[in-house]
């Protein structure tokens, strides 16, 4: 038999799913199984049949997630014919013609099952929020460094802005869904308190949810091929023997050396655009013998000096090598630097910025800080500087 | 119950019903002949009001039949019912003026 698989509207809204199954058998197409997401339907004669669902809640009575074996029979008694449960829901379906009743003549006594359904859903919104949260202030430091945790985020938005949309969006989509899942169920057991029935087959309405749902479904998806294309087009290349960006190369640096590996690195190059602007991440090493020197910039060329400004502060606060405040600043024309314990420094100058780790020593009486931030300059002049 | 408020008709129903023990559908048909085929009760109503007087110990199960479980009114269901009956008597005695009134 050939069957067919269709996706059902959500538990929480009776009606709708009611509706969609007699639809179904109208059009040929028989309930046999609800899944999760999905109905089974087998081929069938068109007709008109009343599904109705009951919802068995842990607690309402007292069994589970199962329909008790008694309610079963008191209601195949009456004419209905039980179909399928998953979860909370079970389905029962009257043929054409049948006298069964209504499974509520008092709609406040559905509205207690509607509060079961409701409990268990009450605080599902929850559950995001609080994923949503970890994530923000656990990326990578504990709790209490909410400035570094929230600069990770502030430099991820940049390097993959797609990528972070998607994130967001998505734990948005979830926490609405679920805020307007527990809305929908109070609105729905203040109605049948209030002694309105169910409405079995609702005409299309939602509109305002429909919209927002669709929206933010909308710019998931289009935010999920952006993060591909841009995943796609992230170069990962072996540094090239003469500068193609706006960083620096050791050999500009006076290192007269081949390159070399370290610990198991090896130079390299990877260039990521993203809606906001441009992001290298280079690594360099050259050795000769015993000696080596290395280089490790991130760089980043913004669409405004106010994005490179938020930038440099977010570096700053997830330096490897100190923290925020314990560095030292250096100022040159157009050009403001932090140098922290003498091996790593962040850069901000018009639209750019850039975080540098040098082997070499930045110590501003006899280290090499000066020609290394002039040539940066020149470079990033070349390259796009405004 | 610490203090009995006023009874849907489902319960004062399905409370009257089972003065005659009986199954969840036996009830049904009993209430429908109770209240002159005035009263269709649902069985979600049924089996949720059931499921709370249970609870409550106003009705108590007495046996089971395959899938069937047969109930009975227990002395405080009795004398729930009884205070009901009561007080829609009065509430029916108060009424009466709108007979005279008609008049």
């Amino acid at each position: 038999m050939k069957y067919r698989y269709q996706f059902h509207p959500y538990d929480y809204v009776l009606g709708e799913n009611e509706k969609f199954y007699s639809d179904m058998e109208q059009k040929g197409w028989r309930l046999v199984n609800r899944g999760m997401s999905l109905s089974k339907f087998a081929p069938a004669e068109p007709g008109s049949a009343r599904y109705r669902i009951e919802i068995v809640a842990p607690g309402y009575m007292e069994a589970g997630c199962t329909l008790p074996e008694e309610q079963r029979a008191v209601y195949e008694d009456c004419g209905w014919e039980y179909v399928a449960g998953k979860g909370l829901l079970h389905i029962f379906r009257a043929p054409e013609g049948s006298d069964a009743p209504e499974f509520y003549t008092d709609p406040s006594e559905q509205a207690s099952a509607v509060a079961e359904l409701r409990k268990q859903y009450m605080w599902s919104w929850v559950t995001p929020l609080l994923l949503f949260l970890w994530n923000l202030f656990f990326v990578r430091f504990p709790l209490y460094h909410m400035r570094q945790n929230l600069s990770l985020w502030y430099r991820g938005l940049f390097e993959q802005t797609a990528a972070v949309g998607f994130y967001v969006l998505i734990f948005v989509w979830l926490l609405y869904m679920s805020l307007r899942r527990t809305w929908y169920l109070n609105r729905t057991c203040r109605r049948l308190k209030r002694g309105i029935p169910l409405d079995h087959s609702p005409q299309d309405r939602h509109l305002v949810h429909k919209i927002a749902s669709g929206t933010l479904l909308t710019l998931i998806g289009l935010c999920a091929v952006l993060t591909a294309s841009q995943l796609l087009s992230t170069k990962s290349v072996e540094l090239p023997l003469e500068a193609d960006g706006p960083y620096l190369l050791l050999s500009e640096l006076g290192w007269d050396m081949d390159r070399t590996e370290l610990l198991g690195k090896e130079s390299s190059l990877t260039r990521t655009s993203s809606l906001l602007g441009e992001y290298w991440d280079v690594m360099e090493i050259v050795g000769k013998n015993m000696s080596n020197a290395w280089i490790y910039q991130d760089i980043y060329r913004l669409r405004s000096p106010k994005m490179a400004q938020n930038m440099a502060s977010a570096l700053r606060n997830t330096t490897t090598f100190g923290n925020v405040d314990d560095c030292y600043q250096y100022e040159m024309d157009y050009l403001t630097a932090w140098v922290y314990n003498d091996i790593e420094i962040v850069v901000l100058s018009g639209n750019m910025a850039a975080k540098i780790i040098y082997s070499d020593s930045m110590w501003k009486e006899t280290g090499n800080i000066e020609p290394l931030l002039t040539a940066l300059y020149e470079r990033w002049t070349e390259y796009g500087l405004a | 119950m610490a203090e009995q408020g006023p009874m849907t008709e489902a319960m004062y129903y399905i409370l009257l019903s089972l003065l005659r023990p009986g199954h969840g559908y036996g009830m049904m048909q009993r209430i429908k002949e109770l209240s002159h085929g005035r009263l269709i009760m649902g069985p979600g109503t049924l089996y949720g009001v059931l499921s709370r007087m249970n609870k409550e110990g106003w009705i108590v199960l007495t046996g089971e039949d395959g899938r069937r479980k047969n109930y009975a009114i227990t002395e405080t269901g009795k004398n729930a019912l009884l205070t009901e009956y009561r007080r829609l008597k009065c509430m029916m005695a108060d009424g009466k003026i709108l007979e005279e009134e008609s008049l």
